[in-house]
């Protein structure tokens, strides 16, 4: 019985089915919403989800100078592993997956989807993706060190003395003493977190690596057809799996019936994209590659790193 | 297989070809007014993003390719390498006189168009400079095409 | 700390209604007073000038002459072709033109798919001149019929002088 119910979890309810349809919604519900902040009408919710339709029957066209298997596997392995890591999320206290300590898990399936991007980009031999690629580096160690160190704050608090890395430990913690998004030691850590998400995924303010108008897609420029498509699949799903993660983290809240608990977090995570992802969109322009990195070493860090000292020492 | 499932996807894939339409704009040779009137297109006021347009950066993501200018002797040769680069299906949508027909600048020694000279054109909005809204109407012109030729890709 | 300047104004356009016009939906808004769009040629007040072509920069028109068939011989047809995808709407065929045969109107939706979409033609008749009443040679005979009645009148004169 167990046995079966794992395999439901991990086709349908907190895993691939949930996360695929999860991350269709909040992907058009961002575009939507950037619409109407900008007076637009804006397309309908289902257009990721006829992006990627779109590019399933396109012609797939595999550079000469690229290294066709590298060029091809990279994004199969990106949306796997970014699928993986939805496993790991709880959704009304229920996760696909379980393992010690599945913080470290989730960071390095996450960054293995930006790795998976780089070789993509460096296995089509295109200089756009080389200036792709290499921007995408420089996004990836910006957002990781305050990543780390939100996430180490959050263990601290609800380790009980010790640092856990169990996404289970923090969302029992929550459901005995409520959000920490409640506790005010933990909101410059909220911040940072919102800051890294977008970062993360790679939406506008900070998609340096694929900034369409200055380096033709960057680290996508020669992916069309089913890669490409896998690609942009990744990318909705990265932007629920970062979602997910904050209200994992931060909003975390249980009613004891888990369709309530369900519904609690779809509207939160829909509530952290249009925060963390949509208003950034609509009111800011690109940032240019070393104003990322700036940003991200003092601002982000500065704040995630107060968090961090503020718990360490007690408070 | 099982409910017809491959003959839906399919028909949800035909589907999905008129209403993501990704938009790539070569200038060949443009006085910057149709390219203007391009971006014009994109704006609260006009829209295009409703039909599913987004502007992409890659001739390799492109299923409408905007084309403005009077194709110049120096646009020539990168205007057909960078259309031989367009996946299939595509739509090639002439945007203003010049490309159909060279406009004024007609005869000139510097000019090599026009476009249908060297690629199919399925779609030609005139004007100088058309007006967004019959650049739109051009795309949904080309939309429709673009599901026919998705459909003659299978059958 | 950076500055947001439009972080309020999008905020409170998310309860505004958008400003997007209906139109691939709806109906197509009407352009501005004296729009420059598709020309309009009204070939019954036309004389066939050819100021038009002249004056058009891109030599957007072309004009076909041919007999015309079951008429006067010397009867032309001929048939004017503006070529949309060529004109550059500066109007100056319709400025030029004596009659204002020419107009340009409001109407920019020119899109199509073939080159016949974007034609817009009339025809015109040119009579033949009316014919003259006596060919050239019968008025050579009558010119040398007038001239030898005159001298044989100034003959007639000089014997009546001399006598």
């Amino acid at each position: 019985m167990t046995f079966i119910q794992t395999i439901l979890n991990i086709l349908l309810l907190p895993g691939l089915a949930f996360t695929l349809i999860a991350s269709i919604w909040l992907a058009g519900v961002d575009r939507v919403l950037v619409a109407r902040m900008q007076r637009r009408v804006g397309p309908s919710l289902l257009q990721p989800l006829y992006d990627v339709l779109k590019c399933l029957g396109k012609e797939t066209i595999i550079p000469r100078k690229a290294n066709e298997k590298v060029f091809l596997l990279a994004p199969v392995v990106g949306l796997a592993s970014v699928l993986v890591t939805a496993m790991f999320l709880p959704v009304g206290g229920v996760s696909a997956l379980k393992v010690n300590s599945d913080m470290v898990v989730i960071l390095y399936l996450l960054t293995l989807a930006s790795v998976t991007l780089i070789v993509g980009a460096s296995a089509s031999g295109s200089p756009f993706a080389g200036v792709g690629l290499s921007r995408e580096m420089v996004a990836m160690i910006s957002y990781e060190l305050p990543l780390v160190l939100v996430m180490l704050t959050v263990g601290r608090v609800c380790g009980k003395g010790l640092a856990t890395f169990s996404l289970s430990t923090v969302t029992a913690y929550q459901a005995a003493n409520g959000p920490l998004l409640l506790n005010p030691v933990l909101w410059p850590a909220a911040i940072a977190m919102l800051f890294v998400i977008p970062c993360e995924v790679g939406q506008h303010p900070f998609d340096i690596d694929e900034a369409e108008t200055e380096i033709c897609e960057g680290v996508l420029a020669e992916y069309s057809g089913r890669p490409l498509a896998q690609f942009k699949m990744m990318h909705n799903v990265k932007m629920y799996v970062m979602s997910g993660l904050f209200c994992a983290m931060f909003l975390n809240i249980s009613t004891g019936f888990i369709l309530a608990d369900i519904l609690i977090y779809c509207v939160a995570c829909t509530l952290v994209t249009f925060v963390s992802m949509s208003v950034p969109h609509a009111v800011t322009a690109r940032f240019r590659v070393e104003q990322v990195f700036k940003f991200y070493w003092t601002v982000v860090t500065g704040c995630a790193a107060l968090s961090l000292i503020l718990v360490w020492i007690g408070l | 297989m099982l409910f017809n499932l491959d003959k839906k996807i399919t028909e949800a894939i035909d589907d999905a070809a008129s209403k993501s339409l990704w938009l790539y704009h070569i200038n060949a040779g443009s006085c910057n007014g149709c390219d203007i009137e391009i971006v014009a297109a994109l704006t609260p006021r006009y829209d295009a993003e409703r039909l599913g347009c987004k502007l992409t950066g890659s001739p390799r993501q492109a299923d409408i390719v905007l084309v403005s200018g009077p194709v110049t002797l120096q646009s020539r040769d990168r205007l057909i390498r960078t259309l031989a680069q367009v996946p299939e299906p595509y739509c090639l949508v002439t945007v203003g006189s010049c490309p159909c027909s060279g406009n004024v600048f007609k005869g000139s020694y510097a000019i090599c168009g026009p476009v249908d000279k060297y690629r199919h054109v399925d779609v030609s909005v005139a004007g100088c400079t058309p007006k967004p809204e019959a650049i739109m109407a051009g795309i949904a012109q080309a939309a429709a095409i673009l599901k026919e030729k998705r459909r003659g890709m299978h059958e | 700390m950076a500055k947001l300047p439009y972080l309020g104004t999008a905020l409170t356009n998310l309860f505004r209604k958008p400003v997007t016009i209906a139109f691939p939906a709806g109906e197509a808004p009407a352009a501005q007073p004296a729009y420059r769009g598709r020309i309009a040629f009204d070939a019954s007040k036309c004389i066939n000038c050819g100021m038009c072509e002249r004056v058009c920069a891109p030599s957007c028109m072309t004009r076909v002459a041919k007999p015309l068939e079951g008429g006067e011989p010397g009867d032309q047809e001929i048939t004017f072709t503006f070529d949309m995808t060529s004109c550059t709407f500066c109007g100056m065929c319709a400025d030029f033109c004596a009659k204002k045969a020419i107009t340009l109107t409001e109407d920019y939706m020119m899109t199509g798919i073939i080159a016949e979409d974007f034609l817009v033609t009339g025809k015109v008749i040119k009579k033949a001149p009316p014919k003259p009443k006596f060919t050239p040679e019968q008025l050579a005979a009558m010119k040398a019929a007038a001239e030898a009645k005159k001298k044989a009148a100034e003959a007639a004169k000089a014997a009546a002088q001399q006598a």
